[in-house]
Formats: structure tokens, sequence, C-alpha cells
């Protein structure tokens, strides 16, 4: 006696094999069905085993549940419309990456889903058989070997079929991150009540799609993918593809079978950087020449803005009568905010390099060399993009932490993104190294950032090993295909940084040059300035590190943000003087080369500015974590600062 | 304060109105119950960050 019938739907691309799966599963009882409301055909037959009645349905074959072609929709209102008891997605061994793309779209709608790799003896015959255990894990489905024309898996996949059907295991939850302008798009989507594979979906098929979208949805949908074709050269499906495709990459470079449909060039470049040798020399070496082209060719724009800022300055001063009103104008903005003004180059030339790193697929790459030794130090491998966030801007890298589910390792990365050197820190090493070390100023740069980099792993070693796991949480890294970064796409992102930066001139740092000023200027007639006063009241708790006032006063207006401190020793140092090169010598008679080195130092490490904070207690909860990162910074920064000075004092 | 003449003053005033008005905006923006890992994505005007996981609740 059976217990039941439980249908179970075979789908798979065109010539995938699933016909003769098919007919292998059923023999010869199948008939003909029609699929609901269209002409196009598929078949339907039964076989009892375990005493379970399994009716299989075989779908036609398809690439994609989102394009328009007619098997396509028959499929996707079957699957929607009368949803299967279980999918049997049936895979071509010998060209799994292709198949992939419509299993990650059963997996993002969570259908329940057993796979079969179909063409074994081919792949095996070729050397590109994946191995279907490891994809299993990856996968987190049963992934089973088959072969249409031979009987030898049948049993096997026949008693998975039924436990499967019986006790369901639980559906792997996908969610690929795509790129990060299709992930507001969906953001906005879900915002209107879809789900996040409804908003693929929609995106990806224009708008076609099996479920039902309101109109304001339609619009909706309709006015991203216009928006994301203005930002991209690509179409937001040709986005969608290639996010797709950078997760079936990443996972068949973690299963061992990412040896085909690479060209030559793409073989080389990979081999080059996933090289377990050579790979991370190149990265450093990259990273190298990034911070030393950040500097070097910063270097000639910030001479113009500094001129143009310096005869402006000079124009004021000789054009205005004496009075409070010319010096809030010359010694407060023109200096404060001219002397954060002329960093925007390297701010730029930074964020141009990251993003042709991102964009050309390099970044990803470089995401599997540091994976091995992130998993080590507890961080998880979701962790990566938010570090790499972190070198734009801590805040909103602390809230994509939000991909990670697992609570610690979340919680590690929140607590060690600050000693990512956020682009507020860049003018403050770039006035520094450029002052006190100008012969080497791109490699004392980079030094800096990979001290930020090696301090931020020691500390999620150090939190890995004293705040327990809950759970561990399963990732597949994604490696997009190489490609020429898009110059249109290139220019919005750069242009976006810039823009984020000029606002923050406009906001933080003009307002803080004022404060800055109005500290420093007044009482009028005294000895020393509020300022001075306040400096000269904790320069002895700096003064091991060889900072006097004005750095101490420069380090506390930090605290508002990263760039006042420029802002501030811009103020401070330039009495008279207001052009980097009267700042330069002004700071080079007041400090020591190792005392401008362990300023960089306890720049980079210390205490996270205060929105920072404010996002870091949102997201953790509590005042708590807050709390301990502020004192965790504070501790390392006068550590750190303490021992460049000493040390460095031995050779500067 | 000495010698300072009525537009010396406007200036002052000017420029310590401004940093006060910036600086309580910029505190409470900062500071401001938004939405979190604790509380979810209620109440957002869109931060384009996916909605933080949450937990699953413990069933005793």
């Amino acid at each position: 006696m059976t217990e039941r019938v439980f249908t179970v739907a075979l789908l798979g691309n065109p010539n995938c094999g699933k016909t003769s799966l098919f007919n292998l599963l059923t023999g010869s009882r199948q008939r003909t069905g029609n699929m609901a409301g269209v002409t196009v055909t598929g078949r339907e037959g039964e076989r009892e085993h375990q005493g379970v009645t399994l009716k299989f349905v075989d779908l036609p074959g398809i690439y994609s549940l989102s394009h328009n072609r007619v098997e396509e929709r028959v499929a996707r209102d079957y699957l929607f419309e009368t949803p299967p008891d279980l999918i049997l997605n049936v895979l071509d061994a010998g060209n799994l990456s292709r198949n992939l793309a419509l299993t990650t779209q059963l997996l993002e709608q969570q259908l329940p889903s057993v796979i079969a790799v179909n063409m074994l003896d081919e792949a095996e015959a070729q050397g590109i058989a994946p191995d279907c255990d490891e994809l299993g894990q990856l996968l987190g489905l049963p992934v089973l070997p088959s072969d249409g024309r031979r009987p030898r898996f049948l049993d096997l996949l026949l008693d998975t079929l039924v436990g499967q059907l019986r006790i369901p295991s639980q559906q792997p939850d996908l969610a690929i991150d795509y790129e990060k302008h299709v992930e507001q798009s969906l953001t906005q989507l879900m915002a209107t009540g879809l789900n996040r594979w409804q908003a693929v979906q929609a995106l990806e098929s224009g708008g076609d799609v099996a479920f039902v979208l309101h109109d304001d949805q339609q619009a909706l949908v309709k006015k991203q993918i216009k928006q994301l074709e203005n930002y991209h050269d690509d179409s937001a499906a040709q986005l969608i593809a290639e996010g797709r495709y950078g997760f079936i990459h990443g996972l068949m470079h973690n299963s061992g079978s990412d040896h085909e449909e690479l060209t030559f060039a793409e073989h080389w470049l990979d081999s080059i950087a996933l090289n377990r040798w050579l790979g991370f020399p190149v990265f450093v070496g990259l990273l190298w020449l990034m911070f030393e082209a950040t500097f070097t060719l910063g270097a000639y724009p910030a001479d113009w803005i500094d001129a143009t800022v310096s005869a402006l300055g000079q124009w004021l001063a000789s054009g205005l009568p004496d009075g409070l009103l010319r010096d809030v104008l010359v010694d407060g903005l023109i200096a404060g905010v001219g002397g954060v003004l002329v960093f925007l180059p390297n701010v730029v030339l930074l964020f141009t390099f990251i993003a042709i790193m991102e964009q050309s697929g390099y970044m990803a790459r470089a995401a599997f060399l540091t994976d091995r030794l992130m998993s080590r130090v507890g961080l998880h491998g979701k962790a990566f993009v938010p570090l790499v966030m972190g070198f734009g801007c801590n805040v909103p890298a602390i809230m994509a932490t939000r991909t990670i589910e697992e609570p610690r390792a979340r919680l590690i990365t929140i607590l060690i993104n600050p000693f990512m050197s956020c682009s507020a820190r860049l003018p403050v090493y770039v006035l520094l190294a450029g002052v006190f070390f100008a012969d080497r100023a791109g490699t004392v740069m980079f030094g800096i950032y990979i001290l930020g980099i090696l301090m931020a792993f020691t500390v999620a070693l150090i939190l890995s090993r004293t705040i327990p796991t809950q759970h561990d949480e399963s990732f597949i890294m994604e490696l997009p295909p190489w490609r020429f970064p898009s110059l249109r796409s290139l220019c919005l992102h750069v242009w976006d940084k810039a823009g984020d930066f000029l606002s923050k001139i406009g906001g933080v740092i003009l307002v803080g040059s004022l404060l800055i000023w109005l500290l420093q200027t007044f009482p009028q007639g005294a000895d020393q300035s509020f300022l001075e006063q306040l400096g000269h009241f904790l320069a002895p708790l700096f003064a091991p590190l060889g900072f006097g006032w004005q750095e101490t006063v420069a380090l506390l207006s930090g605290f508002i943000a990263k760039e006042v401190i420029v802002a501030t020793l811009a103020v401070v140092y330039q009495m008279g003087e207001h052009d980097m090169v009267g700042l330069q010598a002004a700071m080079l008679a007041g400090m020591a080369p190792a005392a401008g080195l362990a300023l960089m130092v306890f720049t980079l490490l210390y205490m996270p500015c205060l929105a920072t904070i404010a996002v870091i207690r949102r997201e953790t909860g509590s005042w708590r974590w807050a709390l301990i990162s502020i004192l965790m910074g504070l501790v390392l920064a006068w550590g750190g600062a303490f021992i460049t000075y000493r040390v460095g004092s031995l050779f500067f | 304060m000495q010698d300072l003449g009525l537009l010396d003053w406007l200036v002052l005033l000017a420029v310590i109105g401004v940093i006060l008005i910036w600086f309580s905006r910029f505190i409470r923006r900062s500071l401001k119950p938004g939405c979190s890992q604790s509380s979810g994505c209620e109440g957002c005007k869109g931060c384009d960050q996916p909605e933080p996981p949450r937990e699953p609740s413990s069933s005793s």
C-alpha cells in the first residue's frame, strides 16, 4: 500500500540529459500532459519506490526562470501555480557553470530541490567532473551523480528523493551579493512588499513575472531598471547574471571544478591572482603601487588647489580691514577648509584605484587570497566586503556587516572595522608623510594601511578566542569574470566619493575649523588661548609620544571627524602663512619625524569618530561595545604611538 | 572682550550660532535611534543596506 502520491518536477537546461533520466525513472509508464494554459507540452510518468508513488513531470528544458521564451514561461508558471513537492534539478556535468545559473534561481526561491549531476562519464573523460559531495556541502543540498543511459545511480537517486519527500531537509537561503547598485534597487523593491527573489526576478525579467506586480511596483521596477542602465553600461539582467556567475565561479573554485569556459587571458590572470605563492606578493605590490601613485600623482593637482587657496587667502587678508571678519575668513575658514581641500586629488585617486580593482574583478580574487587567513583569525568570508568598504567610510561599512548572520563573526567585524583606515584619515597621512618623509611618502602611507590591517586581524584573533561562537554559516565567495572597468561607471563611482568628501568639507570640516578658530582666538589679550590652555592641560598625557599641545588638540578635534585633525593643525600651526609650504615648514620646526610617524599611528588606531561610535552602538544594540571600541582604540593607539616614537627616534 | 566693534560682535555671535546649531543637529542625527540590528528596518527611511538578520526566537 502506498502512502501518497508526490510530484517531482525534472528541471534543467536543454540537452542536459533530463529526458533520458526521466525515461529511466518512469520506464514506459509515461503519458503526455498539457501544461496549464499553453500549447507547449511536458510529460508525466509514475513510479513506486519504498511504498511511495512518485509522479515525475518532465518540464521543458530552460536556461532561466526570468526570460520570456515560451518554454521558460511554461516552467515558471508551472512552478508558481502548481508547485511540485520536489524539484529534481538535472545538471550537465560538462557545462556545470551554465547549468548552475538555473540552480541559483531555484535556490533563491527556496524551492525544495535535489540536484542530479548527469553525464558524469563524459565529464570524467575530459577531466572536468565535479566533486558532488563537495558541491552538495557548499550548496547545502543533496547533490547526486546520475546517468540517464544506465541505471547505475538510480537506486541512490530514488532513495534520496523519497527521503527528501518524507523528511525534507532545510532549504538553504541563498542570497547572492549582487553589485551594490543592484542591491540598492532590490532594497527599494523589497520595501514595497516583494520577497528578495521576486525583486531579483522582476528586475531580471523587466517586470514580466508569474506573480502579480501592482502598478506602483511595476513603475518602480521600470524606474530601477532605467537607473541601473544609466549607471552602468549593462542592463539590469546582465548585472544580475554577472552576480550569478560570480557566485557560480566562486562555488566551482571552492569545489575544485573551475577548469572550464575560461579564455586564455582569464585563465592566465587567475593563475597569477589566485596563485598560492605568487598571489599575495602581487596583491601587496599592487597596494604599494596604489599608495605611491596616490601620493605622487596627487601632488600635482594638490599644488594647484593649494596655490588657488593661498591666493584667495592673501587676497582676503589684504582686501579686508582688521577685525574678526578677516580673521575668521582667513585664519579660520581658508586655513582650515582650504587645508583639507588640497587633499581632494589624493582621495579621488585612491578611490579610482580601488574602483578599478573592484570593477576589474581583482578585488574578489584578493578576497580569495585572504579568505584562509581571515578564517584563521575568526573572521567570516563575508567580512571582506565590509572591511574593504571601511577604507571609504566606517559608517556604511559597519552597516554592511548585516550580511553576516553569525553573531560573533558580525561583532568582531564591527569592532575591527575602525582599524581599516577610512578616507577621512588619508589627508592626515598625506600631510604628515609629505612633511616628514617626503622621499618615501607612498611607502610610509602603505605601511600605515598595512599596520591597520594587521592590527585588525590581531584584534579579531584575540576577540575570536574570547567571544563564544553560536553557529557556523556557510559562505561561497564569488569570482566575477575579469573585465575592463566601464569608464562611465568608474567616473560615477569616483564622483560619488568626491561628492562625499566635498560635502564633509562643507559641513563638519567647515564647522570644526570655525570652532578651532574660536578657541584659538579667545580670550583676546590673554597669554594663552582657550585652545592652548586645553592643549597644555592634556599635553602631559601625550608628551611621551612626542606630541605638543598642537597635536593634542588636533587629536581631540578628530573625535568629531578625522579630517578635522588636518584642519586643526592648519589653524594652529599657520600663523601668518596660508599655504601648504608654510604649514609644512611650521610643522617640521615643531615636531620630530618620529613624532610625526607616531601621530600617524595614533590617528590610525585611536577611537572612531562620533558617527562611527553611534553606528557601533546602533548595530550592536548596546553602549557596552561602543565603549569597548573607544577604550580599545585609545589603549592601542597610545601604546602603538609610544613604541613608534621610541623606536623611530633611534632612526630618524 | 576688548576692542570689539559691532561688526566683530556680529561675526562672533554668527560663528557661535553656526557652531551650536550645527553640532546640536550633528549629535542629534548621530545618536537618534534609527533602524538597526536590534530594532530591524521598521521606520527606515532607506539606508540602502539589507535588512539585518534576526536571531531565531528561542522556544522554551
